[in-house]
């Protein structure tokens, strides 16, 4: 075997182990991509729900119960909203004059069994129609972290928010909410070594001004 | 002559493999960047809509701030085009009680995924074609620009996010 034989034959292995590093980086790239599509898609359906509840609570609230919120804490919430005077939803009601209670709960323990993430807790929204059972909804999608913050005022900076648990005399006072969520995946990202990989992380944050906490029952 | 022959295959093997490399590293390079636009993208949208949706809790016009009554003259009792803004003791956003206080109003907001400048006009706007105009309606638009170091335009400067609301006086 000549030397330019071997030389080739040299040239050969590098470019072929080159060849396999590339494709294990753009499957790596191309898995990563999904899993933060996945994951981001997961948070949009948490969000639609929340952009929808929150901006609207209160709502057709003319009569007792009198107040808007019954629960504020940093990872519960408890509010009143009538969900129906909506063609959508109204067949869903047995009694569309009275508001429904919704509740907004993170259980940060409460890891679903079929979770490959630690980190994962549990979400749930009840809705509660009077004289009816609870509607609970469990979002066990990935959520790691769901925290909310409650300000007397528009624009207080973030770290000027009332202490939490919030007493009931205090619901008056709440003008602003901020919301904060943090989904993980499920999967962690592929890397050459075990260290390189991590959970994809997606947050989502923010600040809410319901119309009618503005409003006095 | 036999090798240099084998030479030269030699290089133009690594000229395209070089080739399909630079090509895939400008791929991952891609991947990587969408997914942070994607992410700083959402967080633009959100900060524009909470701004709206703040301004959208105070009253109309000064002269509609806690008024016992309607203005006796709408829209010509409304405030002048040219003086909408903050008032006099309207210096922060937490002092604003309405809706045009928001006019010349910006701010850094910091957030998860850095800070974000947002800066907010308001004029009034033509009831028919919703155009800007100088002459009080009963109409006024609300346009929130958000930006950020991380998200750029082609040619590198900080790209304008422009998110708009118009508000009508008797839809209140």
């Amino acid at each position: 075997m000549n030397m330019a034989m071997i030389t080739s034959y040299i040239v050969a292995g590098i470019l072929m182990l080159s060849i396999v590093m590339v494709n294990i980086n753009i499957s790596n790239s191309g898995a990563e991509l999904t899993i933060t599509q996945i994951t981001r898609d997961k948070l949009e359906t948490v969000t639609t729900m929340l952009d929808d509840d929150i901006p609207n609570m209160g709502y057709d609230l003319l009569q007792p119960p009198d107040t808007i919120l019954t629960v504020a804490d940093s990872n519960q919430i408890q509010f009143f909203r009538n969900l129906c005077r909506d063609p959508a939803r109204d067949a869903a009601f047995v009694n569309c004059n009275d508001p429904e209670r919704i509740t907004w709960r993170f259980f940060e323990s409460m890891t679903p069994g079929s979770s490959k993430n630690n980190n994962h807790g549990t979400l749930i929204r009840v809705v509660e129609e009077v004289g009816q059972a609870p509607d609970t909804t469990w979002i066990q999608s990935g959520v790691t972290a769901f925290n909310i913050r409650y300000y007397d005022d528009h624009g207080r900076p973030l770290d000027q928010n009332i202490p939490s648990p919030i007493s009931s005399s205090q619901f008056d006072d709440i003008k602003q909410l901020y919301i904060e969520l943090e989904l993980q995946s499920d999967e962690r990202t592929p890397g050459r070594f075990n260290s390189d990989t991590r959970y994809v992380r997606s947050v989502w944050e923010k600040r809410f001004s319901p119309r009618n906490l503005e409003i006095e029952l | 002559m036999i090798g240099y022959s084998e030479v030269l295959q030699t290089m133009a093997a690594m000229i395209i493999f070089s080739m399909i490399l630079l090509n895939t590293n400008h791929m991952i390079q891609r991947n990587s960047m969408m997914q942070v636009k994607s992410e700083l993208e959402q967080e633009v949208i959100t900060l524009g809509q909470e701004v709206i949706d703040e301004a959208r809790t105070k009253s109309f016009d000064q002269v509609t701030v806690d008024a016992a009554a309607p203005p006796s003259s709408i829209p010509g009792g409304f405030t002048a085009a040219g003086s909408l803004g903050s008032g006099g003791g309207e210096t922060t956003r937490r002092s604003f009680n309405d809706f045009d206080d928001y006019h010349n109003w910006s701010d850094t907001f910091t957030t998860e995924h850095g800070d974000f400048e947002v800066s907010v006009e308001v004029y009034y706007v033509d009831q028919v074609n919703y155009q800007k105009t100088m002459t009080e309606t009963t109409f006024k638009k609300i346009e929130v620009t958000v930006s950020s170091k991380f998200l750029r335009t082609g040619s590198d400067t900080p790209r304008d996010y422009k998110l708009e609301f118009i508000r009508n006086y008797y839809a209140d």
